[in-house]
């Protein structure tokens, strides 16, 4: 199991389909932070005030680590913060589905209106699980620019 | 300190920076800090006056019996929230405009008169889609509009007319 888990093509994969995931979401956070921020306001775990800050801030660092996960950059640094950040967003949307609102996820912007859910926690733990075996096995990984 | 956690401080540092950086320059840039908006109630007097103009920041809030009230006399209801609440049961009537989709070059909002009395209502009283579409209504030229800040939960609970699906 663990030497298929640590096959070089499959972690390379993952690496970049982890770091994608990321990107696009990042992305569309960005474009409209304001209703980010309005996503955020709506799971009423932050208090008012700290709500436009993460919605700032919380896309950059999905971004920067993305973009260094796909060339290969400080990979365990970078899986081990997006995946953290991933399980907190799960523990988010774990809440509030127990708390019975149903509401926007803005996991991907709002603009794809995703729902939170048992649907959204699955696709959040296989992302984390991909995460893992990117953070597990990277030094299987193909890099995307050749290390001298 | 650990090289990897100096390393992880490094990256949300550097994101933070280039974070609040963009959303200086950026026109779609937001406050720090986030402030919620406070409407004053509106007077059961000035209810049915028109007005030609209305800014943001001057819409004012109506309370239940006031919604009533402008219910019997057609006033129309708009609903803010988004297609899956509204499919789940509103205020008997409502348009529903999604906040968070609004486009003020919706084809929708060119077939309704902006001069006649609309109402403004989302969820309950800790959702602020209703302020924030009303916001958007003043800005494209609506000028008679209230908030139903205790919304449609509170509409519900005291039976007043609202359309839900019928295996509900």
């Amino acid at each position: 199991m663990i030497s298929m888990l640590s096959n070089k093509y499959l972690v390379t994969f993952c690496r970049l389909a982890f770091a994608i995931i990321f990107l696009f979401a990042g992305i569309e956070k960005i474009a409209n932070p304001e209703d980010f921020a309005v996503s955020i306001s709506n799971y009423k775990i932050l208090p008012l005030f700290s709500v436009n800050i993460f919605a700032i801030l919380l896309p950059w660092i999905e971004i920067v680590g993305a973009i260094l996960l796909i060339f290969d950059l400080f990979v365990e640094e970078n899986s081990l913060l997006l995946n953290s950040l991933l399980v907190v967003f799960t523990v988010m949307v774990l809440i509030a589905v127990l708390r019975g609102l149903d509401i926007d996820c803005g996991c991907f912007g709002t603009k794809m209106g995703q729902r939170v859910g048992l649907l959204k926690i699955s696709e959040n733990l296989i992302t984390i699980g991909i995460g893992y075996i990117v953070y597990k096995f990277n030094s299987n990984s193909i890099p995307l620019l050749k290390k001298h | 300190m650990n090289k990897k956690l100096k390393n992880i401080i490094i990256i949300i540092v550097t994101s933070s920076i280039m974070g609040i950086s963009y959303n200086l320059l950026s026109q779609n840039g937001i406050p720090l800090v986030r402030v919620e908006q406070k409407l004053e109630a509106a007077e059961d007097g000035e209810l049915l006056n028109t007005s030609e103009s209305i800014e943001e920041g001057t819409i004012k809030s109506i309370s239940l019996a006031q919604a009533y009230q402008l219910y019997t006399t057609n006033a129309i209801f708009i609903d803010a929230r988004d297609n899956w609440d509204f499919a789940d049961g509103h205020i008997a009537r409502a348009l529903n405009i999604p906040e968070f989709s609004f486009e003020p070059s919706d084809p929708k909002l060119k077939t309704i008169d902006k001069n006649l009395l609309y109402v403004i209502y989302c969820g309950s009283d800790d959702c602020d889609l209703s302020k924030r579409l009303a916001n958007e209504f003043a800005k494209i030229g609506f000028t008679n509009l209230y908030v139903f800040l205790d919304g449609y939960e509170f509409w519900l609970k005291n039976n007043y007319p609202v359309e839900v699906p019928e295996n509900d």
